[in-house]
């Protein structure tokens, strides 16, 4: 999947959680940025 | 069972936190690359590139590693602490970040996570690299266009041929390679339930690019679980992640 810079968090897809009795849908969601202070010491 | 929200309710609350299992329907290994300007491979139903990323070679040596295989792909290299002399890395390398450890590729597959899919990057042409510049040169050099993306996405082969062309003061010259250094990259996962809890979650954490990363995950209530992603810079505003 691609981000932009400036997106929020994105789903990447669903999946179930269960604890043996119930099952529900979960989201699994990413965000990505630079790391800028990191870069700027480069 | 009758599933009523009651129901669910009152497991939430009171018994998710005992013998619960995480079942995907996948894996929880969760591959990230970022790729794009390869024709072909854009889903306009998702908006979105959906190939597998090309992959270069970050940081400074990235000339004198840059190898094409015999099917004319650029490897997926990482040019770490401990690279071999294709450029392939020896042993894990130390991430920036306590929670992300690098795991290199193999050498003709991703290690694990991303199945058995190489991420090879097309080799960048210098006659290519050489038309592109000049369209950049007939631009502002910040202007955000699919040139520009196109540079930042060869990444270190970019930077090779940058060397190779006179202007060393140029404002093109420097925003490009101001771009191009920039190859760290800040990941954040969570796991939300459909109660809005974040049940599996990792903070801010710097990564770089290029290479496969497992992460190490707070967990609420449930058993710890793997993940792995990678990442990948492919415009001067675009990320390509894979979980």
């Amino acid at each position: 999947m691609v981000h932009r810079i400036d997106d929020d968090w994105k789903t990447l897809d669903e999946i179930w959680l269960s604890d043996g009795n119930l099952a529900g849908k979960a989201k699994v969601q990413a965000r990505v940025s630079f790391a800028k202070d990191r870069n700027e010491d480069s | 069972m009758k599933r009523s929200q009651t129901g669910k309710n009152q497991a939430h609350q009171s018994g998710m936190a005992r013998n619960l299992s995480f079942l995907l329907r996948g894996t929880i290994a969760v591959q990230v690359f970022l790729f794009g300007l390869v024709p072909g491979c854009h889903d306009p139903a998702q908006d979105l590139n959906v190939c597998p990323p090309s992959m270069f070679v970050p940081g400074e040596i990235a000339s004198e590693i840059v190898a094409i295989d015999e099917s004319g792909l650029i490897e997926p290299i990482f040019a770490g602490s401990s690279t071999a002399s294709n450029g392939w890395p020896q042993e894990s390398v130390e991430s920036s970040a306590a929670r992300a450890t690098s795991h290199p590729h193999g050498t003709q597959v991703c290690a694990s996570g991303c199945a058995v899919s190489r991420h090879p990057t097309p080799e960048f042409k210098e006659a290519h690299f050489h038309q592109l510049w000049e369209e950049y040169l007939r631009q502002s050099p910040s202007l955000d266009s699919q040139v520009l993306d196109e540079l930042i996405f060869y990444g270190p082969q970019t930077k090779k041929f940058l060397k190779t062309i006179p202007g060393e003061k140029s404002s093109h010259r420097a925003f490009l390679q101001q771009e191009l250094a920039k190859d760290q990259l800040v990941l954040e996962i969570r796991v939300v339930d459909e109660f809005g809890v974040s049940r599996l979650a990792l903070p801010p954490t710097t990564v770089p690019q290029h290479v496969r990363q497992e992460f190490v995950m707070n967990t609420q209530g449930i058993q710890p679980a793997l993940t792995s992603g990678t990442l990948k810079r492919v415009g001067l505003r675009h990320i390509w992640q894979r979980l």
